[in-house]
């Protein structure tokens, strides 16, 4: 048996691997010290029945895990590396790390000889999400990904890796008070946005990592999964929700810049967007019902506050697709995903952003949560 | 050439191998499962999922058995063991499915089976 880092195939061989007629799947754990330092791999005493890797893109700790063991860890001290391998004959075997993770309490199970824990993990934002416990002030002359990096290296973590062709590099002169119970993450975020970056994630090998925000609709996808396929690897398992109910049929934007001087009114700091007949969200295709949403946000002009209240309108007029299904396990998903996805039973065809995932290292298919860009 | 004829087989608790059950020879069948799985995906297709490693359980069967053995038996349940059978095959597995029927004998039980399930030992000290 060989084991190779699946960076290494090719992606033709990639795809042949994971949607081949035959799968072989296994999973491994490793034990890491404080510093990512690899300790001895326990996946002998891996127990992979119930044992899982999950992402959100939403969730303030993006990642997390559930690692059942049948050995005492130093529950407060150790990480864990879970990893996926793939084989399409048994022989060779192909390697990804699914992150980095801290463990929280365990739980013993008492009905199980020999004693075995299960225990749930966070990645490392865990670390960045606690009170920064000071008041932290930034100038706005304060390159902001060296400010991010030293706040990340201030929690003890030195594997970041930014990426640094922000357009803007400066922000506002900003002051995070104590008293507002900022934490490290919080913080970090905040000034990420400032420049139009991503809130911070950690990926697969344990980095910290942001970049230039991208719109799913222009990111390259990470997957294509089609049900016409004859290599498919979707199951029958999959329930779309047209989410147009809560859809808004009616944008009213509000530019709350202290710098305008005067209270906002119609067409001078107010500008109003009604869907009233077009498509399945509108006033009329909802029998005369409004649902009505306000931005707000700091707008140069009125022309810049229409523009803003239209994009959103025209956001609400397509119904949003959420997709739930299974698929084999693709231990390719990560961060920020974008797959391609085709299905004549549902009639449905285009980009969908990954919203969440959750990969059982027992071979089970995997649960994805896609959402239509 | 000598040839060493067992006719018992041996199960120890591997908790303590000095003191073994030792019972007359016994008849048993193997059941080699391979942990590979076809699923359905959409479409219709079929593919081949599998994890790796292979299951082995070993049914093993007396025709008759002493109480006394048989309880002594019913001690192993549930515990990994040393199996070595007539053929001097040794098997580390985890004894249970301990089943016997009673019949027209206080000291006797008959049918007395029970499944050994291998498990991963290294004896590598």
């Amino acid at each position: 048996m060989s084991v190779t880092v699946a960076a290494d195939l090719t992606a033709a061989e990639r795809t042949a691997l994971i949607e081949g007629h035959g799968v072989w799947v296994d999973a491994g754990c490793e034990l890491l010290d404080a510093d990512d330092n690899l300790l001895v791999d326990i996946s002998a005493d891996l127990v992979a029945d119930g044992s899982s890797v999950d992402w959100s893109e939403t969730n303030t700790i993006h990642g997390t895990c559930t690692i059942v063991v049948s050995r005492e860890l130093n529950w407060g001290a150790h990480r864990v590396r879970p990893y996926m391998l793939l084989s399409s004959d048994g022989a060779t075997w192909y390697r990804w790390d699914l992150g980095v993770f801290l463990l929280t309490t365990p739980q013993r199970r008492a009905d199980i000889t020999p004693v075995t824990y299960s225990v749930a993990g966070f990645d490392k934002l865990d670390i960045l999400n606690t009170p920064l416990g000071r008041s932290f002030s930034v100038a706005a002359t304060d390159p902001i990904l060296t400010v991010v990096t030293t706040l990340i290296n201030a929690a003890g973590e030195d594997r970041v890796g930014m990426d640094m062709t922000a357009a803007t590099t400066t922000g506002l002169a900003r002051v995070f008070s104590i008293a507002d119970n900022w934490t490290t993450l919080t913080v970090v975020n905040d000034l990420l946005a400032s420049i139009g970056y991503f809130p911070l994630w950690v990926d697969r090998t344990g980095v910290y990592r942001s970049m230039p925000y991208q719109a799913p609709a222009e990111r390259a996808t990470v997957w294509p999964y089609s049900t016409a396929s004859t290599t498919t690897t979707v199951t029958d398992d999959r329930t779309l929700t047209a989410d147009f109910y809560a859809a808004a049929n009616q944008i009213v934007g509000v530019n709350d810049d202290p710098g305008q001087g005067s209270v906002p009114v119609e067409g001078t700091g107010i500008y109003t967007a009604t869907n009233a007949a077009d498509g399945p969200t509108s006033i009329a295709e909802r029998g005369g019902r409004i649902t009505r949403r306000v931005i707000t946000g700091s707008y140069a002009s009125q022309a810049a506050l229409v523009a803003a209240v239209t994009q959103e309108l025209d956001a609400e007029k397509r119904v949003t697709n959420l997709l739930e299904m299974s698929v084999s396990p693709n231990p390719v998903h990560g961060h920020l995903d974008v797959v391609a996805y085709t299905d004549p039973d549902l009639g449905i065809s285009g980009r969908y952003l990954v919203t969440g995932w959750s990969l059982p290292l027992d071979g089970s298919d995997m649960r994805l949560s896609l959402r239509g860009v | 050439m000598t040839t060493l004829a067992l006719t018992h087989v041996f199960i120890a608790p591997a908790s303590d191998l000095t003191n073994p059950l030792i019972v007359a020879q016994s008849a048993e069948s193997v059941d080699e499962a391979t942990p590979a799985m076809v699923r359905r995906y959409a479409g219709g297709r079929d593919r081949m999922m599998r994890t790796p490693g292979r299951t082995s359980s070993v049914s093993v069967s007396f025709p008759f058995m002493d109480r006394t053995t048989y309880l002594s038996l019913l001690d192993l349940a549930g515990q990994v063991v040393l199996f070595r059978d007539q053929r001097q095959r040794r098997i580390w597995g985890v004894l249970a499915n301990v089943t016997a029927t009673e019949f027209n004998a206080r000291d006797l039980l008959e049918s007395v089976s029970f499944t050994l399930t291998s498990v991963t030992v290294n004896e590598a000290v």
